[in-house]
């Protein structure tokens, strides 16, 4: 109620002791209505604030949970791709050894290989120290042979010339020693029906077996020595007149 | 091939060293084996040796008994130092009428050359046994043994000695030879002994006498071994050897001839030298295979010889190989 309809509910009259003692008491009365009104105004505002910063604070949750959420999918996301890439390398890595192996291992076979081949070819000429080998292409049956057949796996390079040497004899009745001449070493003769103990078709030792044996006898046990020096006197001897 | 003389001269020496070795007592007596290659710059070798491979016993019912250790015996070799050497040393003018001389299967001057090595190498061999130390010795005519000078009275018992010197270290005395000068044939045939012969040995070995109580005996003429009396030249004391073959390894892992020139200034009008050389050792690995036995046959007191020292007594063809005449050391 405010002071104008306090006027009028009095009927005007204003300079009365009693009036203004029930005045001040209305007037006292409205202060405390002003200020009961003032404290639920105040109390108002409070819970608005608190509203207020209640939602705010949601709100930052809110956000905070979401700038989480992304940044843990920015994280699996950046973790996946690492992944993906570490996973990428590792294949990588590994097709690499994979392939390091298996030309490792081509290679190791083919090493394998030339040294059963030189082990071959050694053999060949230890037992036939006066073929020429390189002669061995002039010859297209003999080398169509070889190319087929010798494989240091398989048929060895003497067991290929030997069935050649024999087929060739046999289909042109020609003696062994006469065919296997034909891929003799330069320099050397014909010593047909010689009885080499090698069952080749020399009984001298080529020219560099001759400085290889020379060279060797020095330090040569009796028994070595025995074992060469028929057939090296003989090479010594043939070579001497030549 | 452009000089094939060159390719001769290693025969030539391969050949002088099968006539020289087929033509020596002891040395031949004396085992030969060697492996691998000649290192010649270390001069080594590896001499195989063969020891006794252990027999072990244990029970069928004491199965949970482990096998013993396995032994393996490739690994048996012992690496050796080769550091002796010999040598001939000669010129000649026309060098390929030398070799052809030399090659020739019956020359007379391979023949003189390998007559003169063997006995060279028999001397030295000898030597270096009469040089053994006084424990690889024994001095049968002492009083630990004979005490008497060696006769026809006692000879069999001399023998019955050494062959029991021999079974006391668990040994085959069959196995030993008895190299000797002739004195002790003489003294058979004063005893009147039974000898008997293994056929191999008589063909194969010359000096053979025989087999005398069990023991083969192989008379040498070394003289280096020997001390002879003045006047008679009758033997008075020697170092007679008593060995198996493996007693001794002798070891010739190198021999070959080397050519150069000789120079105006050495010989007239220039001419062709020759080193036929060959590196050699010997060696006791064995030392019980090898004994030096000390025989008198006038006096107790006479001396055996003695081959260093102010007083060397021995009687050496060679001169003196007191440097030379010594067993070589295993590595």
């Amino acid at each position: 109620m405010n002071l104008e309809e306090k006027n009028k509910t009095t009927g005007g009259i204003e300079n009365d002791d009693t009036q203004d003692n029930e005045f001040l008491k209305e007037l006292e009365l409205l202060g405390k209505e002003d200020s009961a009104n003032e404290e639920l105004n105040k109390t108002l505002t409070e819970e608005e604030k608190q509203r207020e910063f209640n939602r705010k604070k949601e709100e930052e949750r809110k956000a905070k949970e979401l700038a989480e959420k992304e940044e843990k999918a920015r994280k699996e996301q950046e973790e996946l791709e690492l992944k993906r890439k570490q996973e990428e390398e590792l294949a990588k890595q590994k097709e690499a050894e994979e392939k390091a192996e298996l030309e490792k291992e081509k290679a190791s076979k083919k090493e394998r290989l030339q040294r059963l081949a030189s082990e071959d070819i050694k053999a060949f000429k230890e037992k036939y120290p006066d073929i020429d080998i390189n002669s061995f292409k002039n010859d297209a049956d003999l080398y169509k042979q070889i190319k087929t057949r010798w494989s240091p796996e398989g048929e060895s390079l003497v067991e290929v010339y030997e069935s050649h040497i024999d087929f060739v004899s046999r289909v042109s009745q020609k003696a062994k020693e006469d065919v296997a001449s034909a891929y003799a070493k330069k320099g050397t003769p014909s010593l047909r029906g010689s009885g080499s103990s090698s069952g080749g078709i020399g009984d001298i030792y080529s020219e560099d077996d001759v400085k290889r044996i020379a060279k060797k006898m020095p330090t040569m046990t009796q028994k070595e020595y025995d074992a060469v020096i028929d057939k090296y006197l003989r090479s010594v001897a043939f070579y001497s007149k030549k | 091939m452009a000089n094939t003389l060159l390719q001769q001269l290693p025969v030539l020496s391969q050949k002088v060293y099968k006539e020289w070795f087929a033509n020596t007592k002891l040395v031949k007596s004396c085992s030969t084996e060697f492996e691998g290659e000649f290192d010649t710059d270390k001069l080594e070798i590896d001499i195989p040796v063969f020891g006794h491979i252990s027999i072990h016993t244990s029970s069928l019912k004491e199965l949970d008994v482990k096998p013993a250790p396995i032994e393996f015996t490739r690994g048996s070799t012992i690496r050796v130092i080769v550091d002796k050497v010999r040598y001939n040393h000669w010129g000649r003018k026309e060098f390929d009428k030398l070799i052809n001389s030399l090659t020739q299967e019956d020359s007379e001057y391979r023949k003189k050359i390998a007559k003169d090595w063997a006995l060279y190498a028999d001397e030295e061999l000898a030597v270096a046994c009469g040089k053994l130390p006084a424990s690889r010795h024994i001095a049968i005519t002492g009083a630990s043994y004979l005490n008497a000078v060696v006769s026809k009275s006692n000879i069999l018992q001399m023998f019955d000695i050494l062959k029991a010197q021999v079974k006391a270290n668990h040994q085959d005395y069959t196995e030993f030879e008895f190299f000797c000068s002739e004195r002790i044939g003489s003294i058979i045939r004063d005893a009147q002994i039974d000898v008997k012969s293994t056929p191999a040995k008589e063909a194969l070995h010359s000096g053979y006498v025989g087999k005398i109580n069990g023991i083969e005996v192989i008379e040498h003429d070394i003289d280096a071994l020997v001390i002879r009396d003045t006047n008679t030249k009758l033997v008075k004391t020697e170092h007679a050897i008593w060995k198996t073959r493996d007693g001794i390894q002798y070891v010739t892992p190198y021999k070959t001839t080397d050519t150069y020139e000789l120079q105006k200034d050495e010989v007239l009008g220039g001419g062709q030298g020759f080193q036929m050389i060959e590196m050699y050792d010997f060696f006791n690995l064995y030392p019980t295979r090898l004994y030096v036995v000390d025989l008198k046959y006038s006096a107790t007191n006479d001396a055996c010889p003695v081959y260093t020292g102010a007083n060397a007594t021995a009687n050496l063809r060679f001169g003196d190989k007191t440097r030379g005449a010594m067993f070589g050391t295993a590595k």
